[in-house]
């Protein structure tokens, strides 16, 4: 049986991505990774006995990601810089442009549409699936990941046309 | 066009080279919040156990200052709908507060008990001379006879005892003249500064009954056998050894006024603590118990002597029990079913029930907490809530589970405890 470190090691990658599609923040998704690990520790002995920690490290990350943003309702919204010094150097100025504009248009939907989008069309969960993981329901699934995606192309209308809302 | 996912990927690909958490301070704070989280609970675990014992302890246990809420010394305040053996069984203080009741328990053993319910050792009652103490009506005082076989009036209130050296529990002890029979009735004037007992002179003199004050005063009566109670403040009735007669007595103990009871059958045995006044006056109450332990409670009219309609049957009643009086009607200490002592009022209906546990025989209530009435306790209305209390039907207060509710949420949480320890101890292995 792996061990807590070993297991985060095999897992930080997925789940950084995961942090980042839900937060279209770096700095914001390496908190919440933090958090999510932490949280994962404190519950790793009984995780590990019932052979699910992945499954409730995601569903942790997620509901940790809806409830920053609760926190964060009452306080000044963050203003989007036009300088994204995260952006990797070594992009190709179209990529570059294609990520920032997709990023942008994520950080405008609310927590619990990125995540839908995430895992929905990112972890290539069904929609019971994504419900069991958010704990809502299947049609709950439904109706947000439709709203996301009809954002998402007033947003970018060019970059996501070719979305489909039925998978 | 790239799909969506491609798209996602794209934008995320980069995203584990640029984020590098630390594991091991991830474990450590992990590891420490699982530590404070056991403190807690188990901790939690503990303050309830620990509320919970004081809880019990304060439900059960006699407080040394004033017992009931009514602490002006006016009297008690109703009588409690259950009374319980408590945990840990303490004397009376001296200076205690008014009483409801008295309960006699095993062995001719006496204890006493507030409105709320919280029941007392009564020590200093002679339980050997085989005199039942009396409560007055408003509970502030109590007559007994004490380890010297002499006769005293305690008050609840103040802690005074008012002695009396000529008055004996039957015995010739001292310079005793006169007496109290034992097991037999005795009755207090209202306003609770006489009190009228069966007895009379120890040696051949004409005495039948003796009127004590709680001014110490004892004076010798020499008209009726039995005394029934008090129109008022002033004047007390007696009876004649065959029920027929009445006689008014005034607090000297000279003869008032006398009505014959007509209509009255001589046939049965009437109640050793039978005649009864109501306490407004108005009545004479009569019960003759069959051998099959059922009272028929007749009423007479004190002003002209006549029976009234009707009559009352009450079933299981423990015969050698004084019985207490309402306004209006008189109560008995049953046995109905089970090993728990009930109150009833004449004609049934139970208003006490006592914790078999106690091993009670007889429950005698002052008059003033019978009129004013219940109070439900706490636990009374917990009872209520699961259906086991007095407002339930069928009434299901001497239910098992009403009496030992204490021992089995004390189970309940030692088998939590065990638990959360086993819990505990399996974690830290794991770990």
């Amino acid at each position: 049986v792996e061990d807590f470190d070993s297991w985060a090691v095999a897992r930080t990658a997925s789940l950084a991505r995961t942090a980042f599609l839900l937060t279209a923040d770096i700095h914001l998704a390496e908190d919440l990774l933090q958090e999510t690990l932490i949280r994962v520790a404190q519950r790793w002995p009984q995780l590990r006995r019932r052979g699910t920690p992945d499954a409730w490290a995601r569903r942790t990350m997620h509901h940790l990601a809806i409830d920053r943003w609760r926190r964060r309702k009452a306080r000044p919204e963050e203003l989007p810089t036009s300088v994204f010094p995260e952006a990797g150097a070594r992009d190709e100025a179209e990529q570059a442009v294609g990520r920032i504009v997709l990023r942008d248009a994520l950080r405008q939907l609310t927590p619990r549409q990125r995540a839908m989008v995430s895992l929905r069309f990112y972890d290539d969960l069904t929609e019971a699936q994504a419900a069991a993981v958010l704990g809502c329901s299947v049609s709950t699934v439904k109706s947000e990941t439709r709203r996301a995606l009809q954002r998402l192309r007033e947003l970018v209308p060019d970059a996501v046309a070719s979305f489909q809302e039925s998978r | 066009m790239k799909d969506v996912r491609e798209r996602l990927e794209d934008l995320v690909a980069d995203i584990p080279d640029r984020m590098v958490p630390d594991i091991a301070a991830a474990r450590s704070l992990g590891d420490r919040r699982r530590r404070v989280r056991r403190v807690a609970v188990v901790g939690a675990a503990g303050a309830v156990a620990a509320l919970a014992l004081v809880a019990t302890s304060f439900v059960s246990l006699p407080r040394e200052t004033e017992p009931t809420d009514n602490n002006s010394g006016e009297g008690v305040g109703g009588y409690p709908l259950r009374v319980e053996e408590p945990l840990w069984p303490r004397s009376l203080p001296e200076a205690s507060g008014p009483l409801a009741g008295l309960i006699e328990v095993g062995e001719r053993e006496w204890m006493g008990f507030t409105d709320g319910g919280d029941v007392h050792r009564l020590d200093f009652v002679n339980s050997r001379s085989g005199n039942y103490p009396s409560l007055s009506p408003d509970g502030t005082h109590v007559a007994y006879v004490d380890d010297d076989y002499l006769v005293a009036v305690r008050d609840l209130v103040s802690g005074d005892v008012v002695r009396f050296p000529n008055v004996s529990g039957g015995q010739e002890v001292g310079g005793a003249t006169l007496f109290w029979t034992a097991q037999s009735p005795a009755a207090w004037s209202p306003d609770g500064t006489r009190l009228l007992v069966s007895g009379g002179d120890l040696g051949d003199g004409p005495a039948r009954t003796v009127m004590l004050g709680t001014d110490g005063s004892a004076i010798p009566v020499r008209y009726g056998d039995n005394p029934a109670g008090w129109l008022d403040d002033d004047r007390a009735i007696l009876v004649s050894d065959n029920g027929a007669e009445l006689r008014t007595i005034d607090r000297e103990g000279d003869l008032v006024d006398g009505v014959v009871l007509r209509g009255l059958d001589r046939g049965g045995a009437l109640n050793q603590f039978s005649p009864l006044v109501s306490v407004d006056g108005d009545t004479l109450l009569l019960s003759r118990i069959d051998d099959h332990y059922v009272a028929e409670t007749e009423r007479w009219d004190l002003a002209t002597g006549r029976r009234l309609e009707g009559s009352a049957t009450t079933r299981n009643v423990n015969t050698w029990c004084p019985s207490s009086i309402t306004p209006s009607t008189i109560t008995f200490s049953t046995r109905p079913s089970g090993d728990a002592l009930h109150v009833e009022v004449m004609g049934g209906g139970t208003l006490v029930v006592v914790d078999p546990s106690l091993e009670p025989s007889c429950v005698m209530l002052a008059s003033d907490a019978l009129t004013a009435g219940p109070r439900p306790s706490l636990v009374d209305r917990l009872l209520d809530g699961v259906g086991l209390g007095s407002s339930s039907t069928p009434d299901l207060r001497d239910n098992w589970i009403a009496w030992h509710w204490r021992e089995v949420a004390l189970s309940v949480l030692a088998v939590s405890l065990w638990w959360l320890r086993r819990r505990l101890r399996r974690s830290t292995a794991d770990d």
